[in-house]
């Protein structure tokens, strides 16, 4: 019989034994890994999940044509002609790199004349604008028709406008009839403004296809919002990207927090689970220092019964790990749902940390014990019990 | 007799007692300090959440009408401080008035009618009835706003910040002198720096509200006021309209730091204002704070099963380690009372220990956990010390009854003729 035979004998025979002895420190070991396995697992999935809830904050960069002064607060300010307006294509703007940019809503300015009183307008995409604002109070409802508009909650006060009133728009010869939908009330610039249908302020505007800005809300994820800014500038001729650093950057501090936050909390509980798993591993190895003794009186090479010892708790290590893999993917789509209520894409980073953790802590934990117990004389061992 | 037993273990086998003490140490700490992290961990992000900017827009009732020249309604900048009067005052973490109007501004390059901002940089603000300062202003207010120069000191009447956008059109650079006109004057200041915002500021010269209000004639004038004051998430509670409130809910809500409560109380505080939430910030606060805060329970609750669990199988250890010994005491004649008494009293020992060492650890952990996420250090609440001791003595007797009572039932003879 060849060594090595004999060798794989003898560690399966003592494998079943052990792995019944041993169920308590092989539970302990897939406990542990099924935390870090659902820790590394949440902390992966986060990200992508807290993104999609700060998506509420609202647009993160503008798109504007280059050298071009934005005409804000047209509402309430005249800031006088503008001798040359330059725009974007919305065709362009239709055609925003998607490996970067979550929504986008075109816009176009225009100062229209609103019974007769003067008001700033803003021509939106609205269903792509409801989209980039999904937490905006807006009170009926969202517009659906092609003439119907939503007034900002200051400017409604200034000229009377409720929901379900006609008003009648001019710019320039042109005129057009829309009908309230809604008022809004967001708290910031579009208060003042009266929110029409792109193509109705194109019309008005008699700049067809055209935009004059685009709010875009960018996917970033850890990545930075200057990278995305250049991918939109490479893919929109003329057009300039600046970062609402506001938003972008509050955004990417918040996620920062949050990752380190996770990041310590796994270490800590990895730490935690693997000092008292290494305590119980100890306890059950030296538990076994007769069987050990008799080994070694029996004539058991010091070097293979080490060997054998340490595949023994590598391969409860593994079995450990591979249990809490299972146990961990259970309890993080458990947490997933309770907190975002969506799963949670699974990283490969997780199964990886779990196996590694509970290999690493078996050995770890077997290595001084088995060390002691092989350099012990059996005599004094098998005497001592 | 008691006593002498006790001291007995403890020089036969330092070591795994040592091993005991530091699991049950690492366990309870590691617990207790996650626990009181995951407690304070909504009120943090809170605080943190606010460099979104400010979450409460004051403006004055009636609102400016376009191209008039009559004078429009406008706060009185006087009453500003009595904001911070307000009974969640403590909540208010920032505060800057804006004077807003057209200007036409003049550089080397060229001149351009473009917005003017009289606005507070960075002013210290007392709060009434000395409880310290208010750091209030756009500088505070916008951590993320860069700027290539520096920011004009209060008092300086004649320094101006341009934005950035509107600088490289105009050719405008630091150092320079533009000359702004409005319907009130007009002025040279100098540019003491350049702003990237990646909002409309970029478009806009800031200078100090003062030197605004000079310029367009309207001296004590503001246009609007941005607050921003911690706040509790917005729940369903929170939304709803104080308009239909009995005066006991009304109470309640008054009493909650919503931002629609601190809204109108800033309301109140400012005749002639209204007062409106910036919805979509605050929404957005409520939805990733309330994530954030199950998360963060749910991650301690785990750990606290985990070390529970952890912890419980060590002293089950420890007691089932230790049959032979029992065996002999009862064959020595001792009674069941007085073993689980003596062992009782050894594991209450260890477990104590372990559970003071853990709440020292739990202190210093929180402490750490703060300052590597959000650069403070996190108080550890005082409760973390009856915490940890009092949930590692539960839990160690929790896992040393079962083995106890197994142990105690055992016929002595079998079980040291067994291990002999």
């Amino acid at each position: 019989m060849t060594s090595r035979a004999f060798f794989a004998r003898w560690l399966a025979r003592s494998l079943r034994g052990t792995l019944a002895s041993g169920a308590v420190a092989t539970a302990s070991l897939a406990l542990s890994s099924a935390l870090v396995f659902a820790s590394v697992a949440v902390s992966a999935g986060v990200e992508g999940q807290l993104g999609r809830e700060l998506r509420g904050y609202g647009a993160n960069l503008l798109v504007v044509p280059r050298q071009a002064p934005l005409r804000v607060g047209m509402a309430t300010f005249d800031l006088g002609v503008v001798a040359e307006e330059r725009g974007l294509a919305t065709s362009d703007l239709a055609r925003l790199p998607a490996e970067w940019v979550e929504a986008s809503a075109p816009a176009l300015l225009l100062r229209v004349r609103v019974d007769g009183q003067d008001a700033g307008a803003v021509g939106y995409d609205l269903a792509a604008l409801r989209g980039m604002n999904p937490l905006w109070r807006i009170a009926p409802r969202w517009p659906e028709g092609p003439l119907e508009a939503v007034a900002g909650a200051t400017l409604a006060a200034r000229l009377g406008l409720a929901p379900g009133r006609e008003a009648t728009l001019a710019a320039g010869e042109r005129t057009a009839r829309v009908a309230i939908a809604a008022i809004v009330e967001t708290g910031s610039a579009e208060d003042e403004d009266l929110l029409l249908p792109l193509s109705l302020a194109q019309e008005l505007a008699a700049r067809p296809g055209e935009a004059s800005l685009a709010l875009v809300r960018a996917r970033l994820a850890g990545r930075s919002a200057d990278d995305a800014a250049r991918a939109i500038e490479a893919a929109v001729p003329g057009a300039e990207v600046r970062t609402i650093r506001q938003v972008a950057h509050a955004e990417d501090a918040l996620l920062g927090k949050v990752r380190r936050m996770l990041a310590l909390v796994t270490a800590a509980l990895g730490a935690a689970t693997a000092f008292t798993v290494a305590g119980t591993l100890g306890v059950v190895l030296l538990g076994r220092r007769r069987e050990i003794g008799l080994c070694l009186a029996l004539g058991a090479a010091p070097g293979s019964l080490r060997t054998l010892l340490l595949a023994e708790a590598a391969v409860s290590g593994l079995a450990g790990g591979a249990a809490g893999c299972v146990l961990g993917a259970i309890a993080s789509e458990a947490v997933a749902w309770s907190v975002f209520g969506a799963g949670i894409p699974l990283a490969v980073s997780a199964p990886a940390a779990a196996l590694a953790t509970s290999v690493a802590v078996a050995l770890g934990a077997s290595l001084w014990p088995v060390h002691r117990a092989v350099r012990v004389s059996p005599c004094d061992t098998l005497r001592a019990q | 007799m008691l006593p002498k037993l006790l001291r007995g273990a403890l020089r036969l086998d330092p070591l795994r007692l040592a091993l005991v003490v530091l699991s049950t140490a690492m366990g309870s700490g590691i617990a207790g300090a996650l626990a009181a992290v995951a407690l304070q961990i909504q009120d943090r992000l809170a605080a943190e959440l606010r460099s979104f900017g400010a979450n409460v827009v004051v403006e004055p009732v009636q609102p400016a009408v376009p191209g008039a020249d009559a004078p429009a309604a406008h706060l009185d900048a006087s009453l500003l401080p009595a904001v911070l009067t307000i009974f969640w005052r403590h909540n208010l973490v920032g505060l800057a008035p804006l004077l807003t109007a057209p200007a036409t501004v003049s550089a080397s390059r060229g001149a351009e009618r473009a917005l003017l901002a009289g606005v507070w940089f960075d002013r210290k603000v007392p709060r009434p009835g000395g409880e310290g300062e208010l750091r209030a202003g756009v500088v505070p207010l916008f951590p993320f706003w860069e700027l290539d120069g520096r920011w004009p000191a209060p008092g300086d009447a004649g320094g101006a910040v341009v934005g950035r956008a509107l600088a490289d059109r105009l050719g405008i650079r630091t150092g320079d002198e533009i000359s702004l006109a409005a319907r009130g004057g007009a002025a040279r200041v100098r540019v003491e720096g350049l702003v990237r915002t990646g909002g409309f500021e970029d478009e806009e010269v800031l200078v100090q509200l003062e030197a605004a209000q000079a310029l367009l004639g309207e001296p004590g004038k503001l246009s609007r006021a941005l607050v921003s004051a911690v706040t509790v998430p917005l729940d369903a509670f929170g939304r709803r309209d104080p308009a239909g409130m009995t005066p006991r809910e009304l109470e309640k809500w008054s009493c909650t730091p919503y931002v629609t409560s601190v809204a109108r109380q800033v309301e109140s505080a400012l005749p002639g204002s209204r007062a409106r939430p910036v919805w979509s910030m605050a929404e957005a606060e409520a939805r990733v704070l309330s994530r954030l805060h199950v998360l963060m329970a749910l991650l301690a609750a785990l750990t606290l099963a985990a070390a529970a669990l952890a912890v419980s199988s060590t002293f089950a250890a420890r007691v089932l380690g230790r049959r032979s010994e029992i065996a002999l005491m009862r064959a020595c004649g001792a009674g069941g009372g007085q073993i689980a008494l003596l062992l009782g009293a050894e594991l209450a020992a260890l477990a104590l220990t372990g559970g003071i060492a853990g709440a020292a650890l739990a202190r210093a952990l929180v402490g750490a956990l703060g300052v590597a996420v959000f650069g403070v250090p996190l108080a550890a609440a005082p409760a973390v010390l009856p915490l940890c001791v009092g949930g590692s003595l539960l839990v160690a007797a929790a896992g040393a009854v079962w083995p106890l009572r197994r142990a105690l039932r055992l016929d002595p003879v079998a079980e040291l003729g067994d291990a002999a």
